[in-house]
């Protein structure tokens, strides 16, 4: 469910907020939940994202901010894609 | 790194500078104009012009003095406190900074570090401190002390260079006056430089680094080559950064 290109630009976001281990707690996360993140559904990306911010950003007030960001940017991505493709 | 800066740290400094000069500048003729409602005699007037203008300059040279300490000197000394803290293993430290500019981006990068070394606790306990490389101390003035020190010096050095002309009668093709106009802004632009060459500049370079290393790019290098505040955030930032590149190691090679 969730392409290379998706997958990058969470990292960006994710060590925007927690630095560079961020990148560290992706994979971290990524091996705990098994499996690889294109095979996803979308209640096992909710938990692969919730477990990635609650490692990753201290701040628990920021997580909804961080994780709507997170699916904007994937929107803007699937649409310039589909725009693309077109 | 830009998205934050509003208002750039040497645009804020060179603007104090400017209001100090435009101000200081005008502040004889304002003190003459009041002196003469008065009617007083020539004496009178040459010993009460230079004795009334002094006070006033120095009060504008503290209220300029007070807003660069607000700007600048304030929010940088908070970040050496907040580094050294840091440095130290204090990962609770208020690292925020609202200036919009290049302090504020700093700030951010020091908030990353700080979150990177709390995950680095949080998986690896923690970490030792005895394991950082420099431990040496940074000597030389704060740079509150710096601004206030130029502003003063600038208050003594600026009606002495631009007497010269005059006292020299010099006989440029603009006239004495012009000429120590000229004289005076050329000291302007001299004092500016200097603080920008030796507050700004390095902390701009110290900024972007430390941006650099806060997003991942840990390859990139800061050296310790200032004295004083920005020598201290050097140095603070090295350790911190030395201590994420040794989490990151650690963690990587428990896989």
């Amino acid at each position: 469910m969730v392409n290379e290109l998706e997958m990058q630009i969470m990292e960006e976001i994710i060590v925007e907020h927690a630095g560079p281990l961020g990148k560290f707690v992706i994979k971290k996360s990524i091996t705990d939940i098994g499996g690889e993140p294109e095979q996803y559904n979308r209640e096992t990306l909710d938990r692969f994202i919730d477990m990635i911010l609650e490692r990753a950003v201290y701040d628990s007030t920021k997580w909804e901010m961080i994780k709507r960001n997170i699916f904007a940017a994937w929107k803007i991505v699937d649409s310039t894609l589909g725009m693309h493709s077109q | 790194m830009k998205n934050h800066v509003r208002w750039s740290v040497d645009i804020k400094l060179a603007l104090g500078f400017l209001i100090f000069y435009l101000i200081s500048g005008v502040i004889p003729g304002i003190v003459s104009f009041f002196i003469s409602i008065f009617d007083l005699n020539r004496e009178a007037l040459d010993f009460l012009i230079p004795v009334l203008t002094l006070p006033v300059s120095l009060i504008i040279c503290l209220v300029v003095g007070l807003y660069l300490r607000k700007w600048i000197a304030k929010p940088i000394k908070k970040l050496v406190t907040a580094t050294e803290e840091m440095a130290r293993g204090n990962l609770d430290v208020d690292t925020a900074v609202e200036t919009g500019d290049e302090i504020e981006s700093f700030s951010l990068s020091l908030s990353r570090m700080k979150s990177s070394l709390k995950i680095a606790f949080d998986m690896l306990g923690p970490p030792d401190m005895e394991k950082h490389s420099d431990d040496r101390e940074i000597k030389g003035l704060a740079i509150g002390e710096k601004i206030v020190l130029s502003l003063l010096l600038f208050l003594i050095l600026n009606p002495v260079i631009t007497a010269i002309p005059i006292f020299l009668s010099l006989d440029t093709v603009f006239g004495p006056f012009i000429a120590s106009f000229i004289f005076s802004v050329i000291m302007l632009l001299i004092f500016i430089l200097y603080l920008n060459k030796s507050i700004m500049k390095p902390f701009v370079s110290l900024t972007e680094a430390a941006d650099k290393i806060s997003k991942g790019d840990l390859e990139t290098k800061i050296e310790v080559k200032s004295s004083g505040d920005i020598g201290r955030l050097e140095l603070n930032f090295i350790i911190i950064s030395e201590r994420v590149q040794r989490a990151m190691k650690e963690l990587e090679s428990d896989g």
